[in-house]
């Protein structure tokens, strides 16, 4: 069992919404391991969209991604790479 | 930030009609229209700004329900309508199960931080299942305001 946590600042403009909550639970339901996220001490299931809106994550914000499982590095990747991604302000 | 402050029990629809999105969002923007909170003129333009957002991906987010939203210049006040759709809609959710609560989320284009606030302060109702299910059988809007005020005064 492999498990990966890592600090990670939210970069994106608009903070977690909808879209990137979307395309996070998509990515993460690929995998085995379990994902979480938390935030002030709240922890939510990462695979669940309405758990990530939950946390109202905006830019600048920091959360921690815990990554549990056999494919857990794989999964870790794959998700820090949305979860930081910037994208431009409209 | 609280629900029941962007939401009047007239804003809660229930027993709405329609069996596929864009004809839902049309729904309750005339019911919107109808309470004056949006002007007939205005519809058509919240409608394609909305449908453009669902074309970037479903706002279905699953346990059937979707939480449309847009941002918008002609929007003067932020507000929340919902509608209850007993027969369950077509909404391209990633579950692939038909939703049956829409919480439809309008805001000022200016007010950058008001959806995420808004997005977050649903989930965290509708996080409590008990909640949910209770929300899905309610019978009348005033059941509705009842049970979201009971569950924000717990939280």
């Amino acid at each position: 069992m492999q498990k990966v946590e890592k600090e990670i600042l939210i970069k994106n403009s608009q903070g977690l919404h909808a879209r990137p909550a979307a395309l996070f639970v998509q990515t993460a339901s690929k995998f085995d391991s379990s994902v979480r996220i938390s935030k002030d001490a709240e922890v939510i299931d990462g695979k669940s969209i309405m758990g990530i809106l939950s946390l109202g994550a905006e830019c600048g914000n920091k959360i921690i991604l815990t990554v549990e499982g056999e494919d857990a590095e794989e999964a870790f990747a794959e998700l820090e790479a949305i979860l930081s991604r910037q994208e431009p302000k409209k | 930030m609280k629900l029941s402050d962007y939401l009047s029990e007239k804003q809660i629809i229930v027993g709405a009609k329609s069996k596929k999105k864009k004809e839902s969002l049309k729904e309750l923007l005339g019911a919107l229209v109808s309470l004056r909170k949006i002007s007939p003129r205005s519809r058509n333009k919240i409608l394609s700004s909305l449908m453009a957002r669902e074309r970037l991906g479903s706002t279905a987010i699953g346990q059937g329900v979707a939480i449309p939203h847009a941002r918008l210049e002609l929007v003067k006040k932020s507000l929340v309508v919902i509608g209850l759709f007993e027969e369950g809609l077509e909404f391209d959710s990633l579950d692939g199960e038909l939703v049956y609560v829409v919480f439809l989320i309008l805001s000022p284009k200016e007010l950058e931080g008001f959806h995420l606030k808004m997005l977050a302060t649903i989930s965290k109702l509708l996080r409590d299942k008990y909640f949910l299910e209770r929300l899905k059988k309610s019978k009348t809007a005033s059941e509705i305001s009842q049970l979201i005020k009971s569950q924000e005064e717990r939280m």
